[in-house]
């Protein structure tokens, strides 16, 4: 895209000569100047690079699209055979109970952590909210090294000559881990609800004659509807898409089995069709979602009865709200911490897995380094366009962007396999094509912070320097680009972490002995060797818990 | 430099813009010649602005010609953009380089040998009165002082025309008439042709050498301040340009017969007429037998402002400057026009198009 810039360039220059400022008006036709554009219509350069950006985001889905047609005949034979109705009842069951389960946990803990007089409840409520931070896997891992074969648990119960317990693999663990790493989705959407809720619309029900408890169920609830939905399908979104906690805890949903599937290798079409059907499912509840973000708009209420609300005593009820929050900060935070300290003890702090752990570490480092610098360049012509010509081209390309990020990361991960075996076998398992998958999942972060700060930036800024004799190009690099560097920043870091913990892209498409971080702790995981899965584990908490602040902190920001 | 044709700054010829359905601007021409100013003065929104936007090239205009000098830069097949048009301009947010230094910002549009530089932008800084906060940020300065850096910024590379986009109306009205004053000393000191648009009709009474009135992204009338004050071609321009009072009356010739009595017209006309007159035209004399009584008394100190209704209903408007004892409202008056005042054909009491 930058040679095309740099053509632009050219011509804009050779227009731009300064010298002689004015020509004799005698001769009628004045040499004209080269044709130049409206500078309201888009610039070539652009239009372009953001349509090439725009169609690098739909190659994977194009191309599951592409295949699924292609296997034509099979089609129906897979897609109807027994083990594919069990798959897709297993990822619908897994998907509705662990919703469910972190529905009811994220909603009581919200209620209680803003509307109640929990004591201490601002250290609860930060306290509740942590476990976000872990990415399943971590999750799975802590659980099955606490759990599992050979695990904590059992190395401490061995002692009483107990060699085995009951599996945690399977749908219960699977269950377990999701619902203990999602709840703080809902948890978080519903506080935001609740602050925002007018208190006196309770208390005119209470005055009505109702119970707190009949107020809280007939006005509260249906208030908070949207807010709950919101988190549900985050969650329900986040679960039918997760590849860590379900390979790991050998459930067979939707991704595992694409994954099993494809490293079985001999029916690869198998892989596409399941992927595409995860695809439908996604699409279904991403479709429910963008819907419901439409209306909750209008359901806001407003600021103005700022006053504060006054907390529902809990009476008896006190002590067991204090044990539900401890436990579920023991099972969610504390296991997941303990053990991996356990770990590190028994053999994760030695010095051959110190060692190891620091080139895993600079694998990572490198592979989300680049990544993030790529998706950053790769978003700002998507960017320029979108802020500074908003026309119905660059809304459906930033549509094109985002679809992809709403995908199972599998899913982009094994559609490029196959673009990538079939077209460029030249870059297959190299790390131009992990750096693409990286660009196509996580490019939507870089473009939110550029728009924003773009937004900010007022076009006459760029009109003034174009006024003193800069050309457009130089206008971008002298004045754009600078004050984009906030959000340039921004962007960079959000994706670098971002690709830091990202795993099934890394394990499919990694170069073979490329371990990172990620996969480092799947690998261990599944072998059982949990000890070496401690370092990088306790890294990645480090590295989710800021990207995690990041987020937060702009979002302050925007509000 | 330029001896036959060349002595206008700029010229443009039947300039249209349309944006969409809506045509902002209307087969426009404009013409200024060097040294002098000129404003755009209209309603928000009559497409003053856009005017501005294609003389610099930031717009692309649908028909017409712009000329800078001698130089075609606009028109049909031709569309130069705006960093080869040598233009300044001053934007109405001012749109100074947040990251840069006020030197910085200022040396933006120069480039040559170093040393030429740093003495033209002491040179700029100083002529409006910066010299001494050349290396503090924008966001450090005063509203008055942002706007002298966007000016210095915009006469650093020594551009023949500089165009200024309602330059005062992000000022408060304390600062805006002094800041106004200094502007127009920068802006001959430095001898530039200057184009500004405004709504604030006394801003360009005040600055221009001439006024054009833009009225529905159609220019109405051209004309200096003083004749385009006590001649204004219509009763929609004569309201825009301050306070008017308007009477029916009967032309003949170079009088008029009104509720008034009979009073001499600047111009000709025969028949069904509307004459109009400033408030300051009106003279009023206490009498207790006048066929007029004060309602309304506005004080401003200079000068006041007294609302007066005539036995026919009529409500006029007088400007006193100074304090004339006696009139306060209440009192009756008789009223009297010594000038020669404007007359416009009507037919039913409607203005003729």
């Amino acid at each position: 895209m930058f040679i095309s810039c740099s053509a632009v360039d050219m011509g804009t220059r050779s227009a731009t000569t300064r010298s002689a400022p004015v020509q004799a008006f005698a001769s009628p036709p004045p040499p004209a100047p080269r044709r130049f554009r409206d500078p309201g219509q888009v610039p070539l350069w652009l239009r372009l690079s953001a349509l090439f950006v725009a169609l690098l985001c739909l190659l994977p889905v194009l191309y599951l699209v592409l295949r699924g047609a292609e296997i034509g005949s099979d089609l129906w034979s897979i897609l109807f055979r027994g083990r594919t109705a069990r798959i897709f009842l297993n990822s619908v069951l897994l998907t509705l109970t662990v919703t469910a389960s972190a529905t009811a946990i994220g909603v009581l803990l919200a209620w209680l952590t803003v509307r109640t007089d929990l004591p201490h409840r601002r250290f609860w409520s930060i306290l509740t909210c942590l476990p976000i931070v872990l990415p399943s896997y971590v999750g799975a891992f802590a659980l099955i090294a606490t759990l599992g074969p050979n695990g904590a648990l059992q190395h401490l119960l061995s002692v009483w000559g107990v060699t085995q317990l009951p599996s945690i693999y399977g749908f219960f663990g699977a269950w377990l881990a999701l619902t203990l790493f999602t709840y703080p989705y809902v948890q978080l959407s519903v506080r935001a609800g609740l602050r925002g809720l007018d208190p006196s619309m309770e208390e005119a029900a209470r005055s009505l004659g109702r119970s707190n408890l009949s107020a809280f169920r007939r006005v509260t609830l249906p208030h908070l509807q949207p807010a709950i939905v919101a988190g549900a399908l985050l969650v329900a979104l986040y679960t039918l898409s997760d590849f860590g906690a379900v390979s790991l805890l050998q459930f067979d949903a939707f991704t595992r089995a694409i994954y099993v599937h494809y490293t079985g290798a001999l029916d690869r079409s198998a892989a596409a069709i399941l992927a595409l059907l995860l695809v439908v499912l996604t699409l279904g509840i991403l479709t429910m979602e963008y819907r419901l973000r439409g209306r909750s708009r209008y359901y806001r209420v407003s600021a103005g009865a700022a006053r504060r609300q006054q907390p529902m005593p809990l009476g008896v009820w006190k002590v067991p709200a204090l044990m539900f929050c401890g436990l579920l900060v023991f099972l969610a935070l504390g296991i997941p911490l303990l053990v991996t300290g356990y770990w590190l003890i028994q053999d994760g702090a030695s010095v051959n897995v110190l060692r190891e752990t620091v080139t895993i570490t600079l694998n990572s480092v490198a592979a989300a380094g680049l990544a993030s610098a790529a998706c950053v360049l790769a978003a700002l012509p998507i960017v320029v366009y979108a802020v500074r010509f908003p026309d119905r081209h660059s809304r459906w390309m930033e549509r094109c962007v985002y679809i992809a990020h709403g995908l199972p990361g599998i899913v982009v991960a094994l559609a490029l396999v196959f673009f990538g075996i079939r077209f460029v076998p030249a870059l297959y398992q190299t790390w131009a094509m992990l750096i693409l998958a990286y660009v196509i999942l996580f490019i939507p972060l870089a473009l939110g912070n550029l728009r924003a700060t773009l937004m900010q930036i007022s076009p006459r800024i760029e009109e003034a320097s174009r006024m003193l004799g800069k050309s457009a190009r130089s206008t971008l690099s002298q004045i754009t680009v600078p004050l984009l560097r906030p959000g340039l920043l921004a962007g960079l870091a959000l994706v670098f972490l971002t690709c830091m913990k990202e795993l099934p892209a890394t394990l499919i498409l990694g170069p073979t002995g490329f371990p990172t971080l990620a996969t480092r702790i799947w690998s261990a995981t599944e072998e059982a060797y949990f000890a070496r899965a401690a370092a990088p584990a306790l890294i990645l908490v480090a590295v989710s818990a800021i990207s995690m602040w990041i987020i937060l902190r702009q979002e302050e920001r925007v509000s | 430099m330029n001896t036959c044709a060349a002595s206008h700054a700029i010229t443009a010829q039947n300039l249209s813009k349309a944006y969409g359905p809506i045509r902002a601007v209307r087969n426009i021409d404009l013409a200024v010649e060097y040294g002098r100013f000129l404003a755009l003065l209209g309603p928000s929104g009559c497409g003053k602005t856009t005017v501005l936007r294609m003389l610099a090239g930031l717009e692309r205009p649908d028909t017409g010609v712009v000329r800078i000098g001698d130089r075609l830069v606009s028109d049909a097949q031709v569309f130069a953009p705006p960093e080869s048009r040598r233009i300044g301009m001053v934007f109405q947010d001012y749109a100074l380089f947040p990251h840069m230094t006020v030197q910085e910002n200022t040396a933006f549009g120069l480039n040559g040998d170093a040393r030429r530089e740093r003495e033209r932008i002491h040179d700029v800084l100083s002529l409006v009165g910066l010299e001494g906060v050349k290396d503090r940020m924008p966001h450090e300065l005063s509203g008055g002082q942002q706007q002298r850096v966007a000016l210095a910024r915009a006469l650093a590379p020594k551009p023949d025309l500089i165009l200024l986009d309602e330059p005062f109306s992000n000022l408060d009205a304390a600062l805006r008439g002094r800041v106004r004053q200094d502007i127009r000393h920068i802006l001959r000191t430095a001898g530039v042709t200057a184009i500004f648009v405004t709504h604030d009709q006394e801003e360009a009474l005040s600055l221009a050498d001439e006024i054009a009135v833009m009225i529905d992204g159609q220019m109405i009338q051209t004309d200096r301040p003083e004749r385009l004050y006590r001649r204004p071609g219509s009763h929609q321009v004569a309201t825009f340009l301050g306070d008017a009072n308007f009477l029916p009356g009967q032309a003949a010739g170079d009088v008029v017969e009104c509720e008034l009595g009979r009073l001499p017209i600047l111009e000709p006309l025969e028949g069904e007429v509307e004459i109009m007159f400033r408030p300051e035209d009106l003279l009023l004399k206490a009498d207790d037998q006048g066929p007029g009584e004060i309602i309304e008394r506005t004080y401003f100190g200079h000068d006041q402002m007294l609302i007066i209704r005539m036995d026919s209903a009529t409500i006029l408007k007088s400007r006193l400057v100074g304090c004339c004892q006696g009139l306060h409202p209440g009192q009756r008056v008789q009223v009297r026009i010594d000038t020669p005042i404007m007359a416009y054909p009507t037919r039913y009491g409607c203005p003729v198009v």
